[in-house]
């Protein structure tokens, strides 16, 4: 009873943002209000017409994707191999893979920045990718480790045993079995890159904003609900697409 | 012809080693256990059959063509595993086709001998189930139809029973032994359980520290243990520390007993071991019996278990038939001990 209080009160704690960016999308005076008065669209038909917003986000997505993928393939590999080592350096090399989680993205982005020019990769894309993967692949590793926490390796001996080389052995029995980790991870890296803002800030070159950046500076001049606007195209796609693949697919329904 | 031939295998760890200069042959068809208590390394030489892990030196010859540096998948083995390996996101008929499909047996020849693996090891219809709708002897059984309808050289078995109840324990050793004489297999057969051992295999390794203390029939290594090691570990036995003087044995104790036929004289020390079965109680003072004291007796279900004392002060442990009309013995009485010269055995 008093725990069914409780995350009732945790749920609207965690809620209440989200209802007041999502009425104030829709307010007709030219900044946000909550509650929101009178009902308009424009503030979407501004995103949506605005090439600025639309390219960023778009932008934001590619770089999302891309990242996410080398992330992940990464951090799954990496998690693998961390899982496996029977010895001394272990417990040493994992922390220090995870470590990028506990640095100040700022000073990361610092760091970056003053290590790209020297190597030419400032103000580039793949630069971007590059920086966003060093943020997330810890995240993937985390993930994909506590899924491999319960894996029986004995099931890839097997698969080996009856005759499957390393690559059958990979796609048909390790990846399917450690899937729910690997999505899990792949999708915390795709909502992080999505929202990256600090690190991008340092490197994104000229023609390079991505939508957190647009945001930024949008915020810096206007108040107009036009971002409450994006929030809630954003929480909606959220809702639409990543729930029902989180449900989907993060269940381990085996075992 | 699939007969296996181990010739100076070993592995180390570092400083540890975990099996040294370990040599055996297998005849085609046999079944051979190997048989120890933990870390004795009988789990690392099945391993390494496997091609799980690489030996330090040494080479397995199967049929007589060397498979040392053979990548696992190539070794046409069968192995059935302790935690029974099965891939839980495949079905039964997943689980027989893997093999099937990753030694590309012919297509059209792939359901009917998924059918027949299932059908030798009693689970027709449970084509569709996943492993976790099933107990677990069922499971071992998909285990075992995996690895059967690929027709390997070699089947090994790493513990495969220990993770069953004791009744379905016993079943399957049973099951196991029948169809493995129906296949004719080559097989190993990792096990610390004696029992399992003895029902299921032709000939028993018994391994210690990574070495053979001896190799043969269950009978051979029941009866006529070569090491205190075996003799101990094996059922239980009786064990008289002492020496060979003037032709008799003498323990330590000062205990004397005439020396079990075919002994041979010795100035080392040794000891005299004596299953506990093997040893009769009859009236004291009978001839040629060894006066004893009644210290304990403690009922085992079907056996009755008794701990006398000799006038030496050495102790050993007797062992009868829970039978009404014998349970004539009380703590404290005095017996006489007899037993054939032939069951005493000196051991180094």
């Amino acid at each position: 009873m008093i725990l069914a209080a409780a995350n009732l009160l945790i749920g609207l704690f965690l809620l209440a943002p989200m209802i007041v960016v999502v009425a104030t999308a829709f307010t007709t005076t030219n900044y946000p209000v909550f509650p929101p008065v009178g009902f308009t669209f424009k503030w979407f038909h501004q995103f949506l017409s605005s090439a600025d917003f639309t390219d960023a986000m778009q932008r934001s997505a590619i770089l999302a994707t891309v990242s996410t993928l080398l992330s992940t393939t990464l951090g799954t590999l990496s998690a693998l191999a961390l899982a496996r080592w029977r010895g001394r350096g272990q417990q040493a090399v994992t922390m220090f893979m995870l470590s990028p989680i506990l640095f100040p993205t700022i000073v990361l982005g610092l760091a970056l920045l003053v290590f790209y020019s020297r190597v030419g990769l400032s103000g580039t894309f793949i630069g971007l990718v590059i920086a966003h993967s060093v943020v997330t692949t810890p995240f993937v590793i985390r993930l994909v480790l506590a899924g491999l926490a319960e894996f029986d390796s004995s099931v890839e001996e097997a698969a080996r045993n009856l005759g499957a080389g390393w690559w059958r052995t990979f796609f048909l029995v390790t990846l399917p079995l450690i899937r729910p980790g690997v999505l899990a991870g792949a999708i915390f890296a795709f909502i992080l890159s999505f929202d990256e803002l600090v690190i991008t800030l340092f490197l994104a070159g000229p023609g390079m904003q991505t939508l957190p950046i647009r945001i930024y500076t949008f915020v810096e001049y206007s108040s107009a609900p036009t971002i409450s606007a994006i929030a809630t195209v954003l929480i909606v796609a959220w809702v639409a697409i990543g729930v029902p693949v989180y449900a989907r697919f993060l269940s381990i329904r085996h075992k | 012809m699939s007969d296996l031939q181990l010739q100076g295998l070993r592995k180390t760890y570092g400083a540890n080693v975990a099996v040294e200069n370990l040599s055996l042959d297998v005849r085609d068809g046999e079944m051979v256990a190997f048989l120890g208590p933990s870390g004795c390394g009988k789990t690392t030489t099945l391993r390494m059959v496997a091609g799980f892990v690489a030996p330090t030196a040494g080479t397995i010859r199967v049929g007589g063509a060397d498979i040392t540096d053979l990548p696992p998948n190539r070794r046409d083995m069968g192995m059935v595993f302790q935690s029974y390996a099965l891939f839980p996101h495949m079905t039964v008929r997943g689980n027989v086709a893997f093999g099937l499909k990753a030694r590309h047996v012919n297509a059209s020849e792939v359901p009917p001998r998924i059918a027949d693996a299932l059908k030798l090891v009693g689970l027709s219809g449970y084509e569709e189930r996943y492993p976790r709708e099933l107990s677990g002897g069922q499971q071992q059984r998909v285990a075992l139809a995996r690895v059967l309808a690929l027709r390997p050289k070699l089947l090994l078995f790493d513990e495969p029973l220990s993770n069953l109840d004791a009744k379905l324990r016993v079943q399957m050793r049973h099951e196991i032994r029948s169809l493995q004489k129906e296949v004719g297999i080559t097989s190993l057969f990792v096990t610390h359980d004696q029992e399992e051992a003895m029902t299921i295999a032709d000939r028993i390794v018994v391994m210690n520290v990574g070495r053979i203390e001896q190799a043969g029939t269950p009978d051979e290594i029941y009866d006529a243990p070569r090491t205190r090691f075996v003799a101990d570990f094996i059922g239980t036995a009786n064990l008289i520390p002492g020496r060979v003087a003037d032709g008799r044995f003498r323990s330590t104790r000062g205990l004397e007993l005439p020396l079990p036929d075919g002994a041979q004289a010795s100035a080392d020390e040794i000891v005299l071991s004596l299953r506990p079965e093997k040893i009769d109680m009859v009236a004291p003072g009978t001839p040629e019996s060894v006066p004893a004291t009644i210290t304990r007796m403690t009922k085992l279900g079907s056996t009755v278990e008794y701990a006398v004392a000799l006038a030496s002060g050495d102790a050993l442990v007797v062992q009868k038939q829970n039978r009404s009309d014998r349970n004539n013995h009380e703590v404290g009485g005095q017996i006489g001990l007899l037993w054939s010269r032939t069951d005493a055995r000196l051991l180094p």
